[in-house]
């Protein structure tokens, strides 16, 4: 069809503003935010809202503060605040054990699934799809008790035995879909040579999956780093124990009696950087991972 | 390799060992059972039960089903493990290999967590400090070392001492897969199977946390008869006595916020009381120009600093002079030539005892619009005045008759945004209470929610109705939620499929919303929601003359859970979004180029042929956000609490406030009822592929 070079460049142009309308609509909450987090307290909390910070202040990060009611200069900011580097600290523990866990098991489940014959395999591999869909709130009284029992109710390992329900089975369900994908005749070679299937799968396999590794586990980083219905049920009790997302719900300022808005501003702000940073890095491959149990390619 | 394959013959020494193997599995599969007997027996609640049934029911509470099976299991293979060693099984020997494995591998991670809950837990306060015990790290350790070395050692004698029978490829396949499985499915039946039955038994039970250790009960299907119990009744007008439905006057408050525009000298006529002045309202520099400007303030104000003065001393000072109002509330004076800082006090603060009305005070002047608005909270008497003018000037420009306004403050100097009221009546048929209508039967239920249906009035009521609440809440969002991600995921898919450079940056961008925690996304927009203008929405919609005055987003019932649908569209939206370019891009493009060819429009285009070929992807899409949203708790529970309730939120709520184990449970079934119930409807009706 033919196109006069008006309309072409009117299509040009509506189409950049869509774009810079979809770009805005995902993007500017994270500026309101990090512009949020050099405000002043005082400037965030009067009318109107400013769009620009009026000063640039850092003490949301690490500075101090006068507090007005013990009249006495505190420190401020949520590298200086205990409670949040203890988040973050707990939930990078949590997150990595959560990740190291479900790519170890996870490979030799996927691996046994998806490269080998034995009775059961059909069924594993319809469990571990249900378990992908299942509702982790119908289990939660169960999951409840059971950590009671064990005695790890309100700790780090009540989280870190508990988070591969969520992570494992859709690390076994990619990774098989991976493992299938691999050529069959690397194995047959490797069974001529004698090697045992298990020799196939660590000296072969392995270090051919290590892209999808990479993909999976950063998804499960992802997923346990934003957990919180477990996080914030098993750890109620005992606050050194609280994740970066509890953490971040009861965040409570330095300054006695103030209801902080850009410190938490701040806070948010650390805990998706890294996650940006993730993402932009590995953009396509996560793009990968999560379409893989989605659309058939 | 080679040589393994020729048969060795086994040492006397090696077939002992085997032997001594043998025996030990034995011993571990009767033991295990053993072990497990001797618990149930001498556990009090099972032993000690009053009836037969108490004794089952205990047992299921305290043990299950699957841990019985599982032993029971576990001895009856040990037991023919132990059998196949003695005839010297080669297959059954690399079973045993597996079993040793994994069972000093299990008794090592179970040391690792056991010593990683003491050092965790070592700064703690002493009730949730794990104290070492050293016994059972001690009993791990040997367990741990004696199976090790017997898996050692089959490792390297297995092919020799235990020569009948052939290993085959497929029997190695299967013996490795099985290596493989065994930690996904231990962690499978902790953390997922055995509370799934937890769940379940203790749905049928009286359970709670709440006050140390109670007695059990099973109670049947008490929980769920509680939870579920709902009745819809038909409740007829009251009549008089003629048999005519009553009906009654309903006087209803109809607000309208609107921005009216007043004249700046009729603000300047409002008449000063000294109630009305207070010092506190202005900022520092309103009042020093008031001083230096307005003899008679200066005047009045230097009469209560004497009073003040006066009091303090317990003197009779001379003449004082203020000379101005200073930062941090002091009153910087002139007593005797002298010069003193009075700090604020009450009296001073309101100007107490003085009558201000005879000065010539322009507010219009000298205060400034952040003065003006906090004194029309402060003040009452300046919001009456205020009012009064408003509702002249509106009944005046409007021609209409209005009941009561309300001042909500001041845009600008000549722009006042004001709520204005207009009672509106309307005859409205009377309904008996529910409760007196349907009488002692409807004792254990309350109201959901009241409906017409032809003109007769249902009632739909619940025993428990806050889960109810719950359920709709649920449905409701999920069911817009989904929908409009669809419809703007379908959008942003098109438009970002075009080829365009930065396409690859756009995806980034659009994973971040997806990647960061729920949590986050729901703090950072509770800011972004405030009901005043700091928040960027209303300030926004204020810009754009949207709104005239802030919304309560997240406070007001109205708006509460479209705050909650659009605060998860931006969140997961993108992700619909990359869900359906990621189908998209699997459309070939000559499709496209041979219906260009026919000229075919884009929009039939898209309908005809797009729509079409991505049903696949939006099914499973749909499927994906649909069972996403109806568990949702992160959102609902962030931004309203208990206000408003997912199931999700709710469940929580039961288990962890109100610690009801067994209420709590039977939420949790019901909701993984609903969930089925969803999943299977859903995926029948959109034929998504299981495969």
């Amino acid at each position: 069809m033919y196109e006069s070079p008006a309309i072409k460049i009117a299509r040009q142009i509506g189409f950049w503003f869509l774009i810079i309308v979809i770009a805005i609509f995902t993007l500017f909450p994270f500026y309101w935010a990090v512009a949020g987090s050099f405000k002043s307290e005082n400037e965030i909390k009067s009318p109107p809202a400013t769009y620009f910070p009026e000063t640039v202040v850092f003490n949301n990060y690490w500075g101090t503060a006068v507090d007005p009611i013990l009249n006495e200069t505190v420190e401020r900011g949520v590298f200086r605040n205990a409670g949040f580097l203890r988040g973050l600290f707990n939930s990078t523990v949590v997150s990595s054990l959560t990740v190291l866990i479900s790519l170890v098991v996870g490979a030799f489940a996927a691996y046994a699934i998806g490269r080998l014959k034995f009775r059961g395999r059909t069924l594993m591999l319809y469990l571990v799809l249900a378990m992908t869909m299942f509702p982790l709130i119908s289990i939660l009284s169960g999951l409840f008790q059971i950590t009671r029992e064990l005695g790890v109710f309100g700790s780090l390992s009540a989280l870190i035995i508990t988070y591969p329900i969520f992570t494992l089975p859709f690390t076994v369900w990619v990774l098989v879909s991976f493992f299938r994908g691999l050529p069959g005749e690397l194995e047959q070679a490797a069974l001529v040579d004698g090697a045992t299937p298990f020799q196939t799968f660590y000296m072969i396999l392995l270090p051919l999956t290590a892209p999808a590794l990479v993909t999976t586990g950063l998804l499960a980083f992802i997923s346990a780093w934003n957990e919180y219905l477990l996080a914030v049920t098993f750890t109620i009790t005992n606050s050194d124990a609280f994740t970066v997302p509890v953490e971040i719900v009861n965040f409570s300022g330095s300054i006695s009696r103030e209801e902080p808005i850009a410190e938490p501003l701040a806070a948010t702000v650390i805990v998706t950087l890294p996650l940006v940073v993730l993402v932009l890095i590995f953009q396509r491959r996560i793009i990968q991972g999560l379409t893989a149990g989605a659309v058939k390619g | 390799m080679s040589e393994n394959k020729v048969k060795r013959e086994a040492t006397e020494q090696q077939r002992t060992i085997g032997n001594v193997i043998a025996v030990l599995f034995a011993v571990l599969g009767v033991g295990l059972v053993g072990v497990f007997l001797f618990n149930v027996l001498t556990n009090p609640n099972v032993s000690d039960a009053p009836s037969t049934n108490a004794t089952i029911l205990n047992f299921l509470d305290g043990y299950g089903i699957i841990i019985p099976l599982l032993v029971f299991g576990l001895g009856f293979t040990f037991l023919n493990y132990a059998r196949g060693l003695l005839a010297r099984d080669i297959i059954t020997s690399g079973w045993a290999q597996l079993t040793m494995f994994w069972s000093m591998v299990g008794s090592i991670v179970i040391i690792f967590i056991y010593l990683f809950q003491v050092i965790t837990t070592i700064n703690s306060e002493s009730s949730s400090r794990v104290e070492p015990d050293f016994l059972l790290i001690g009993g791990l350790i040997v367990f741990g070392a004696v199976t090790g070395a017997i898996w050692w050692w089959l490792n390297q004698n297995r092919e020799i001492v235990y020569n009948a029978g052939e290993e085959t490829i497929a029997s190695r396949e299967s013996l490795t897969a099985w290596n493989l499985l065994i930690p996904t499915v231990v962690i499978l039946i902790l953390v997922a199977a055995r509370p799934l039955e937890r769940t379940f038994i203790g749905s049928l039970t009286d359970r709670t946390f709440a006050g140390g250790d109670q007695e059990v009960n099973f109670v049947g299907f008490q929980n769920y008869t509680e939870l579920l119990g709902f009745r819809f009744d038909n409740i007829s007008c009251t009549t008089d006595d003629a048999g005519e439905c009553v009906t009654e006057v309903v006087e209803e408050e109809v607000d309208a916020s609107e921005s009216i525009t007043v004249d700046l000298n009729s603000i300047a006529e409002l008449e000063p009381t000294a109630l009305d002045v207070g010092l506190d309202f202005f900022e520092p520099d309103t009042i020093n120009t008031l001083i230096a400007e307005n003899t008679d303030f200066a005047n009045a104000l230097a009469t209560v600093a004497q009073a003040e003065i006066e009091e303090n001393t317990g003197e009779d000072v001379g003449e004082v002079t203020v000379n101005s109002l200073l930062e941090g509330n002091t009153l910087e004076v002139t007593v005797d030539g002298e010069i003193q800082e009075i700090a604020f006090t009450e009296r001073l603060t309101n100007l107490e005892g003085v009558d201000l009305s005879g000065i010539d005070y322009n507010y219009g002047e000298h205060v400034s619009l952040g003065g003006l608005n906090t004194y029309r909270i402060r003040s009452r008497t300046l919001r009456e005045q205020l009012d009064a003018i408003t509702i002249a000037e509106y009944d005046f420009e409007n021609d209409e008759t209005i009941d009561d306004v309300g001042v909500d403050g001041f845009a600008d100097f000549e722009t006042m945004n004001v709520t204005v009221t207009r009672i509106e009546t309307r005859n409205e048929v009377v309904y008996p209470n529910v409760r007196d209508a349907v009488g002692e039967s409807y004792r254990n239920y309350s109201r959901v929610s009241t409906f017409d249906i032809f003109g007769s009035r249902w009632v739909f009521s619940a025993r428990d109705a806050a889960f109810f609440v719950a359920v709709g809440n649920t449905l409701f969002f999920t069911f817009f939620a989904v929908i409009a991600e669809l419809i703007l995921g379908m959008i942003i898919a098109l438009v970002v499929n075009a080829k365009f450079v930065g396409q690859g940056l756009m995806r980034a961008a659009m994973l971040v919303p997806w990647a960061i925690p729920t949590v986050v996304s729901a703090k950072l927009w509770e800011y972004m929601l405030i009901d005043n203008r700091t928040g960027l929405i209303n300030d926004l919609l204020i810009r754009l003359n949207f709104i005239d005055s802030p919304i309560a987003w997240l406070a007001n019932s109205d708006f509460q859970i479209w705050s909650l649908i659009f605060v998860d569209v931006w969140k997961t939206t993108p992700f619909m979004a990359l869900l359906l370019l990621a189908g998209l891009q699997t459309i070939p493009s000559d499709v496209y180029e041979a219906a260009d060819v026919d000229g075919a429009g884009p929009i039939r285009q898209f309908f005809y042929m797009t729509l079409p070929l991505l049903r696949p992807t939006i099914a499973v899409a749909l499927v994906f956000r649909t069972l996403d949203s109806i568990r949702a708790f992160d959102v609902f529970q962030v931004l309203l609490g208990r206000q408003l309730q997912s199931m999700a939120t709710y469940n929580q709520f039961v288990l962890v406030e109100q610690q009801d184990f067994g209420y709590a449970s039977a939420i949790g079934v019901t909701i993984f009822m609903i969930i089925l119930i969803f999943t299977i409807v859903y995926v029948r009706a959109l034929g998504v592929d299981t495969d």
